[in-house]
């Protein structure tokens, strides 16, 4: 077993870059094979579908009477179904273990790797993904199929615009969450920052109560957030609500943020790893 | 170049502390107090590459640290460190790929899957060669005895099997120097002795530099000829294992098979008689009139065996460590403490550089 030298630096981001695209087949096969062995976390995503189901009960008690500003009993049906499906697609789970894995030095593993610590989670996060589609998309498609009235717009173009959003939308959380996760390198509350960005986003993204029955000024505020574009900028646009020019501004707006979100996790990382590396773990 | 040179080594750690209690809670709420801890004290030393080198020391004593910061893992205070001609503290892939960090205490296997998904993500992740990644694999498998435990879930493995396992997670990249930190905690006698042939074979095979730290004295007697003494971060003794206990245990233990019971004054003018046992005996003997004692325990006396050893290596240490707090005796008086307090004194000099 003799030890091959080893190839002195090419240009080693480059290289680093390479390597990363070149191991990530591999990451998504693995994590999908982890998703399949927690049953439960399974179970636990079809009965987050539960939330929905209530608020829509509530509307559609209360639009009986006729519409609700621009919704109707149909829409009403259409948007909650969507919400479930499209949350499933875009729900993150990665504060918890990062926060354990920081404070506990699980990192430390990880840092000895070439390979960038993140990397595990999002290819984890991807890799969760087709099951939980299988999962949740065809009963959501089969109850849209038969009720009467919420009206979709699946044209090709739409669908695929959907899909870019909703990616884009994934990739937001993502990078948010690790931002917040990455807040435990300085404190042991980083899981109670989840609760408030938690909370806020499910008003804010329209996933309790669509933006567009809220008040004008509310509407008017989280447009210069990025919780909207998390759900209710894909879930819209799915319902075919959205004018051209809301579509493009939803996309540059998302642009942006991620841009925000992946430079904050950079700057934390940096500032966070040379904390770990003063004090250990 | 050498596989490890470490200059002047420094890791002073600033934590705040706490009274127990409400009130010490509440006061630290307000007002943290902070106190300097001293992990690692100006050390100094260097490794050959294919050497093993044994890391001695008790809890606390700056082992840990100092192959965290070896491993790149931590930053020195001051000091210089270079692995294999790197700066381990800028963890360049060029680096991470020729080193491995093995903790004990710690686990990178993935725990509800099998364990060769582990080895799967680490070949992607090293981005090993296929036909290097089944070459490596398949000796590792036969030299650790693994054979059906690759496709078994991990949390389904027992704890020696997951060493086993973790062990050559860490070795499928063919690392040229590997930092062992306590490989063979926790396992039974059984396993740590498979461990340890197979660090020593790993070794042999590969000429791979390792560095390893134990609790287990059997380790470092059967790894290492050369061990490094930390205590309160002083690096206190690098050398020869034998030289050490040549140096600091001034006898020898000789061993005694005689042909008919004999009592205990036939013996004690020879030497310290340890045990005398029928026709057993254990006599401590100074080390220099070793031979001459021997001679004479064979024409005076009726034995028909006789074996001359060095005192076990625990005794060498819990010695080093005694000698090393006899020399402040008001910091031996509080002995949990000892990593934290500051140092000061002809102390450690007296052993460093042997």
């Amino acid at each position: 077993m003799e030890i091959p030298p080893y190839p002195t630096r090419m240009s080693e981001g480059v290289a680093a870059i390479r390597a990363t695209l070149r191991a990530y087949p591999t990451l998504l096969r693995i994590y999908w094979a982890r998703t399949l062995e927690y049953r439960v976390q399974i179970l636990i995503w079809i009965l987050s579908g539960a939330v929905p189901l209530v608020m829509l009960a509530v509307w559609l008690s209360m639009a009986r009477e006729g519409p609700i500003g621009s919704f109707d009993a149909g829409t009403f049906v259409g948007y909650y179904l969507a919400a479930i499906f499209l949350r499933r697609m875009t729900g993150v789970w990665i504060i918890w273990e990062l926060n354990r894995d920081i404070r506990t030095g699980g990192l430390s593993a990880r840092l000895l790797r070439p390979l960038h610590p993140l990397h595990y989670d999002l290819a984890r996060t991807l890799a969760s993904r087709p099951l939980q589609a299988l999962l949740v998309g065809p009963p959501i498609a089969l109850a849209l199929y038969l009720y009467p009235g919420p009206q979709l717009d699946l044209t090709p173009l739409n669908l695929l615009r959907v899909s870019a959003a909703t990616f884009m939308a994934l990739l937001l959380e993502f990078f948010f969450q690790y931002a917040i996760g990455l807040t435990a390198f300085w404190t042991s509350q980083a899981v109670a920052f989840h609760e408030v960005w938690f909370f806020i986003k499910a008003l804010g993204s329209g996933y309790v109560i669509p933006l567009a029955l809220m008040p004008e000024g509310i509407q008017q505020l989280l447009r210069w957030t990025p919780f909207p574009l998390v759900l209710s900028f894909p879930l819209e646009m799915l319902l075919g609500r959205l004018p051209p020019d809301r579509i493009a501004q939803g996309f540059i707006a998302q642009g942006l943020w991620l841009t925000f979100a992946v430079t904050l996790v950079a700057m934390l990382w940096r500032l966070g790893i040379r904390r770990y590396e003063a004090f250990g773990a | 170049m050498r596989a490890v040179e470490v200059h002047h080594l420094h890791k002073y750690y600033t934590v705040h502390h706490k009274a127990p209690g409400l009130m010490g809670s509440l006061r630290a709420f307000f007002r943290r107090r902070y106190r300097v801890i001293r992990a690692v004290e100006d050390v100094s030393f260097a490794i050959e590459p294919g050497e093993i080198v044994g890391f001695l020391g008790p809890n606390g004593a700056g082992k840990t640290t100092t192959l965290k910061i070896l491993a790149g893992l931590l930053h020195p205070t001051a000091g210089e460190v270079r692995v294999l001609g790197f700066i381990p503290q800028r963890r360049e892939r060029a680096f991470l790929r020729q080193i491995t960090l093995v903790m004990g205490q710690k686990q990178q296997l993935l725990w509800d899957l099998p364990a060769i998904e582990t080895f799967l993500l680490n070949q992607a992740v090293y981005g090993i060669p296929k036909a290097e990644f089944q070459r490596t694999l398949e000796e590792l498998v036969e030299l650790l005895d693994l054979e059906g435990l690759l496709t078994k879930q991990v949390r389904k493995l027992s704890l020696g099997e997951r060493m086993k396992c973790e062990l050559a997670a860490a070795l499928l990249h063919r690392p040229r120097v590997l930092f062992l930190d306590e490989p063979t905690i926790g396992l039974d006698v059984t396993m740590q002795a498979r461990i340890r042939d197979f660090i020593r074979e790993y070794n042999r095979r590969t000429g791979a530099t390792v560095l390893l730290t134990s609790h287990y004295m059997a380790d470092v007697a059967a790894l290492c000829r050369r061990v490094l003494v930390i205590h309160r971060g002083h690096l206190l003794y690098d050398g020869d294992l034998e030289a050490l206990a040549e140096r600091v245990t001034p006898y020898r233990i000789v061993r005694v098979t005689m042909a008919q019971p004999l009592p205990l004054s036939a013996l004690s003018p020879f030497g310290e008689v340890l045990s005398l046992n029928s026709h057993r005996a254990e006599l401590r003997v100074p080390r220099a009139r070793t031979a001459e004692i021997a001679a004479a325990l064979l024409t005076a006396l009726p034995v028909t065996d006789l074996a001359i050893e060095e005192p076990p290596v625990e005794e060498v240490i819990r010695r080093v460590f005694a000698e090393a707090a006899e020399w402040d005796p008001e910091q031996a008086a509080r002995w949990p403490e000892l990593e934290e307090e500051e140092e000061e004194g002809e102390g450690p000099a007296a052993y460093a550089g042997g």
